[in-house]
């Protein structure tokens, strides 16, 4: 290719004429001035170029360096970045072989580069060879012209640039110039990195700081890394004590003095001076301060300037962080501002070192509870369900070695006996995200069975989630409730044994009275049949402590819960209303019958006549504990939550609530009240605080709530009265309606036919035949089951109908009605019995009698039970 | 005692062949001393391993170090493209030699120019004076920075050149060798101790054209931009040609003769050759991209020009050291190229000034020669070095 250059040719140019030569004269020259230029130009330029690449700090240094011995034709460039520590080892530097480029290179006092960094101006020297001040180092490498630059910031000087040639060729002035432009230029790059770098430095020492754990190290890492976050030379750290007064004191390796000297310092700084209190103290000469607060010490010390950085606990101080150099040079805002931060994070870290104090201990006390507890505990991982840790009761609970249980899930080792056990605390823990108390069985190493309360709950540990266990063995537990249970059980037979004793004793003393008036006027009678006497009065009085024994008996059987009459729905109010006139006739008149209740009342379902019963025997005992006294007796009727009354204590003992609502008829009085020891014993037959042979009202009040499947509740207030609650499960539904339940009046009819009696008890079984003589029947009898049997099979087709005792030897009535359906399917039978019906009917029978006959009975109740069993009288009694 | 070299040379196509006649020749050279250090130059398209093993095993375990080039220039002649092998043995005379070599360290030259200079040096000892020997892969890259690497080691006091290994102008692959091994992708530094001092010479004879430019842009090894605009775009304005007008095929045919002179602060220019156009117009240099920041001329040279330093370079080379017994010779092979038909010229020439002194070199494909500052790495420029 043809190029259109440029070049200079000298055989051209002798044949040009002196016009043409003037002007390529010319031509060049300014060539070579443009030439100068753009190389003065490009100087700057290309520096700029370098410092301004986003590249490490050295390698911009580097490459800077190098531009520089390049564009001044220097073998040797070396930049020096004391930074105000005193250490002229080259921070960068061209031409140095690498076994003097660790070497300090300057003095830092007399040295050429301490002079420009003093002067802040350029240092040109033309002779460098033989001039003693030049470095050392520079002459050996056989620098024979040198110039030394300030390296200056924004802030101060902060170093010095120097750049020697290995050639007779002196550095201008120009280039001094343009050298000291230069010198800035890296200084503000130097400024900056060392302000990155600085920030750097401090979240690096920041994290190591934070990362210790104790209070010691923590002071002792602050000290040992504040110098070179801050470009000191030393640090020192000192701590107050509890009181405030300067206590601890920790250094760096550089001995600055002894420890009493700086706690002497931090006290006049802070208590007397209070000048490090709020912000930074930083002082250039340590001398001054040493003068100000008279401490001898600190002229001795070898600190100059100093950076006194307070340590905080939220408003509270804890000691002063004290950066120190050698030199007097005053620390920049800059870097107390990094200062500042620095201790803002040993601040943190001392509180971080604190907390893991606690933590640690904490942990101590829950290591210690975990591995003592008399519990069995374990611990384990969230989600794999492998065991973390178990303390030794685990493993003496399961019989397992701890390598055998730790790693593995309980399904592994199979301790779980029962799987429903596990889905029932899987499914509460995932509900309510802990289990309390749940009963679960385990199986041990040795196959056997146990039972454990558990309890577990989600616990976080070294930032895990884990599942921590406690497992109460329930063995032991339920040997004690056992044996608790076979006291009680004891303690409750004595209390029989002493209750049928005392029963037994009132059972004796009202018969053994109304034996005797029935065994006296028996004899009267007798007596005066033989004079021909009238036997009326004797006859009458006999009978009546007769029915009076029948009474006794009713009684003992209500107490017993053993009544026979129907329970139907009723308004409670009502038959409370219904139930107070007679209750009244009980009340003295000094005593007032106070009464609240709405209408309709809660409704039960109960037998009204047990409510009168209740009632007028409640209000019996209270009117008899007020005594002739003035005072009153109240009556009320409401509901109550079964909430309200399940903690309180009840008779019957082993009666529970078991609805949501209950009534209930209050009955309270103003009377003496009751001992409280006497509560226990207040509804046992018999028993009275007064005299043998009374106490059985409140015994039949209890056995008609126990019937009706309530409660009573006794509140004694000695000396202010007593309160008897008695509850009804309350009944929700509203449809019932209560039915009167009338009584047909019995009506004796003249019937016939024949009539088979069986009874073992000769006297029952002839007062039976009698009476159904009377009626019209013609008797036949039979002295036990089986013989009834034969006497039915005899004349079966005769007998219109059969009374049979349930209680007989060697065939009872049960089988005897069968035995007598067998023979006969449509054969009428009532059975009787001194047991009430519904006990009597409990159990299943293939058949079923037409009537029962509650004994003892008269006359009448035997017609009664004809009526049902024949289909003759109003009611019947179907099978 | 003074320095005696053998030269030994062989045109033979088989590598064993050519190898065992040139290192045969050379050591029989020499005057019944053993060789210290032998130096092969020799074309690339031998079978390099087969070659080197064929002049072991004729020199035997004395230190070997040498290169591919693109011609090889010996005691007056100029073995052109595909010639042969020349083999240099010499005795150690006031010298100690030791050599390191370091492959594959296109990822951190400078640190490995470091460590192969820490090594042969420590290898060496001490020693009033040196001079170090570098040899490189030429197709590494920015080869300033192995100057940058070995100058760290060195400091100014001693003396740097050699050459980038070359393939005949093929830029495809260069090998260098240390002893046993051909290494690639590398470079190797021969520490020479001396008791008296050495002293290294360059030039070039380009001289300027146009005006002087301001890189304003550059990157890798490619000059991006001059003075905001694309560097082809000022390239060509420079040369008197319309933007595009140099062809990305023919570019190479225009710029070996119209290189980049990089403005030094006394007024003299390093050479850069631009070796290729690139299609964003960026020009990519051989060896060593200035950095954006430096000041270039476009510079002219014709073979006089060119030729007319050979004899200084020689001379300067030699003046300082009388009892010299051969110089060392790195011209690089764009000059051979610009020579044409007078590239015989060079070596004769060399020959001539140097005198008795036997001048043995090759045609390489970037110079070393650090005289001043840090800068040591040249384009289209002969470097000498008398021992």
């Amino acid at each position: 290719m043809s190029v259109n250059a440029h070049p200079c040719n000298n055989n051209q140019e002798s044949k040009d004429s002196d016009g043409d030569f003037r002007l390529r004269a010319a031509r060049d020259a300014a060539l070579q001035a443009a030439r100068e230029a753009v190389r003065d130009t490009t100087r700057l330029t290309r520096l700029l170029t370098i410092l301004n690449e986003p590249k490490p700090l050295p390698d911009l240094l580097d490459r800077a360096l190098a531009a520089l011995s390049e564009l001044f034709i220097a073998e040797i460039v070396v930049l020096l970045d004391p930074s105000g520590t005193g250490n002229f080892v080259p921070k960068a530097a061209i031409g140095l072989p690498e076994d003097i480029i660790h070497q300090p290179l300057s003095e830092a006092l007399s040295s050429y580069a301490a002079t420009a960094m003093a002067s802040k101006a350029p240092v040109l020297i033309t002779e460098a060879g033989q001039d003693p001040l030049v470095e050392p180092q520079l002459r050996e490498l056989g620098a024979e012209t040198a110039v030394w630059l300030p390296v200056i910031d924004t802030q101060s000087v902060r170093g010095a640039l120097v750049l020697a040639r290995c050639q007779s060729l002196p550095f201008a002035n120009a280039d001094a110039d343009l050298l000291a432009t230069m010198a800035y230029r890296i200084g503000l790059t130097l400024e900056q990195a060392q302000k990155s770098a600085q920030v750097e430095q401090l979240v690096r020492v920041g994290r190591l700081i934070s990362s210790q754990l104790e209070e010691k190290k923590v002071a002792a890492e602050a000290v040992r890394h504040l110098p070179e976050v801050v470009l000191a030379d030393a640090a020192l750290l000192v701590l107050m004590d509890a009181d405030g007064n300067p206590d601890r004191a920790y250094q760096s390796d550089l001995a600055l003095g002894e420890a009493p000297l700086w706690r002497r310092l931090t006290n006049k700084l802070l208590v007397e001076s209070r000048l490090a209190a709020s912000q930074p103290y930083c002082i250039d000469d340590l001398q001054t301060v040493g003068e100000q607060f008279a401490i001898c010490g600190l002229k001795t010390c070898p600190a100059r300037s100093l950076l006194a950085i307070p340590i905080h606990r939220e408003k509270q101080i804890l000691g002063l962080l004290y950066a120190v150099r050698l030199y007097r040079m005053m620390f920049t805002p800059d870097t107390v501002q990094i200062a500042s931060l620095y201790a803002d994070q040993t601040s943190a870290a001392f509180q971080n070192a604190r907390l893991y104090r606690a933590m640690r201990e904490s942990e101590q006390r829950f290591a210690t509870a975990f591995q003592w507890s008399p519990l069995a505990i374990a611990l384990n991982a969230i989600p794999e369900g492998h065991f973390l840790d178990v303390n030794e009761t685990f493993l003496r609970d399961i019989g397992y070695t701890r390598s055998e249980v730790i790693g593995k899930t309980y399904a592994e080792i199979g301790l779980v006996a029962d799987p429903d056990d596990e889905a029932a605390i899987r499914s509460e823990l995932t509900k309510c995200g802990h289990v309390y108390a749940r009963e679960c069985r385990f199986r041990t190493k040795s196959a056997s069975i146990v039972t454990f309360l558990v309890s577990l709950s989600i616990v976080a540990i070294d930032g895990r989630q884990c599942l921590l266990t406690s497992f109460a063995d329930m063995t032991e537990a339920k040997q004690v409730h056992s044996e608790k249970l076979l006291m009680e059980q004891q303690k409750q037979r004595i209390w029989r044994a002493e209750s049928l004793s005392r029963m037994a004793g009132g059972i004796a003393h009202h018969f053994n009275n109304l034996l005797g008036a029935v065994v006296g006027n028996l004899e009267l009678a007798q007596h005066n049949l033989s004079q021909g006497v009238d036997l009326d009065s004797h006859l009458a009085d006999a009978m009546q402590a007769s029915h009076r024994a029948i009474e006794i008996g009713k009684l003992m059987r209500a107490y017993l819960g053993q009544t026979p009459e129907a329970k139907e729905p009723l308004d409670l109010a009502q038959a409370v209303r219904e139930a107070l006139p007679l209750s009244q006739l009980s009340i003295p008149p000094g005593i007032r019958l106070k009464t609240e209740f709405r209408s309709p009342g809660p409704r039960i379902k109960a037998t009204g006549v047990h409510i009168q019963q209740i009632l007028a025997n409640i209000i019996a005992n209270s009117a008899e504990a007020i005594g002739d006294q003035k005072g009153e007796i109240a009556v009320t009727v409401g509901v109550v939550d079964e909430a309200d009354i399940s903690a309180s204590r009840f008779f019957p003992l082993d009666w529970t609530p078991k609805t949501a609502t209950y009534a209930c008829i209050s009955v309270s009085d103003t009377g003496c009240g009751l001992d409280a020891t006497h509560l226990e014993k207040i509804f046992e037959p018999f028993f009275s605080t007064k005299f043998t042979g009374r106490g059985l009202g409140l015994s039949v009040v209890l056995g008609l709530i126990r019937s009706n499947e309530g409660a009573i509740h006794v509140e004694t207030r000695p000396g202010r009265g007593m309160i008897f609650r008695v509850y009804f499960p309350e009944l929700t539904e509203t449809a019932a309606e209560t039915k009167q339940n009338g009584v047909r009046p019995p009506e004796l009819s003249d019937q016939r036919g024949l009539v088979l009696v069986a009874d073992d008890e000769p006297l029952v079984r002839d007062m039976a035949a009698a009476q159904l003589k009377r009626i019209g029947f013609v008797v036949v009898t039979a002295v036990d089951g089986l013989d009834a049997v034969e006497k039915f099979r005899a004349r079966k087709g005769d007998i219109r109908l059969a009374v049979l005792d349930l209680t007989m030897p060697r065939m009872d009535g049960w089988q005897t009605l069968a035995a007598l359906r067998e023979l006969r399917g449509d054969l009428p039978v009532i059975l009787s019995s001194g047991y009430d019906e519904v006990q009597v009917k409990r159990d299943k029978h293939p058949e079923r009698p037409q009537a029962f006959l509650q004994k003892p009975y008269g006359i009448v109740e035997l017609q009664a039970a004809l009526d049902r069993a024949l289909g003759t009288g109003a009611s019947g009694d179907k099978p | 005692m003074n320095l005696c070299t053998g030269i030994g040379t062989s045109n033979a196509q088989d590598a064993a062949e050519a190898g065992r006649a040139a290192a045969s020749a050379a050591l029989a050279g020499l005057p019944g001393e053993p060789p210290a250090l032998i130096m092969v130059f020799c074309t690339p398209r031998y079978d390099l391993p087969k070659l080197l093993a064929t002049i072991r095993s004729v020199t035997g375990t004395t230190l070997l170090i040498g290169a591919t080039s693109s011609g090889e220039l010996v005691q007056g002649t100029y073995m052109g493209f595909g010639a042969g092998v020349a083999v240099l043995a010499m005795t150690a005379g006031p010298y100690r030699f030791a050599a390191a070599s370091a492959s594959h360290i296109r990822v951190d030259m400078d640190r490995a120019a470091q460590d192969i200079t820490r090594t042969c040096r420590a290898e060496v000892g001490e020693s009033p004076h040196a001079g170090v020997l570098v040899l490189a892969d030429a197709l590494l890259g920015d080869l300033q920075q192995i100057v940058q690497g070995v100058y760290r080691i060195t400091g100014p006091k001693v003396p740097m050149f050699g050459g980038a290994a070359s393939d005949e102008q093929q830029f495809i692959k260069t090998s260098i060798f240390h002893n046993n091994d051909i290494v690639n992708d590398g470079a190797l530094a021969l520490w020479i101790a001396s008791e008296r001092p050495l002293r290294v010479e360059v030039q070039h004879g380009w001289q300027p054209i146009g005006v002087p430019l301001l890189i304003t842009r550059a990157g890798g090894a490619e000059i991006l931009e001059i003075g905001g605009r694309p560097a082809s775009v000022v390239y060509e304005e420079q040369l008197g040609l319309a933007p595009g007008a140099l062809s990305a095929d023919k570019f190479w045919e225009t710029s070996i003769n119209h290189p980049f002179g990089l403005l030094q602060a006394d007024g003299s220019f390093v050479i850069r050759v631009a070796r290729a156009k690139m299609a964003q117009g960026g020009l990519r240099i051989q060896g060593c991209a200035p950095s954006a920041g430096s000041a270039v001329q476009v510079m002219t040279g014709t073979p006089d020009m060119l030729l007319d330093i050979v004899e200084s370079t020689a001379t300067r080379a030699l003046e300082t050291h009388p009892e010299a017994g051969l110089l060392l010779a790195f011209s690089c092979a764009a000059r051979a190229t610009i020579f044409g038909d007078r590239k015989p010229e060079e070596a004769q020439r060399l020959q001539a000034a140097a005198g008795r002194v036997p001048v043995f070199g090759m045609h390489c494909c970037g110079e070393f020669s650090r005289t001043t500052g840090v800068l040591g790495t040249h384009n289209a420029t002969l470097t000498a070095m008398a021992l």
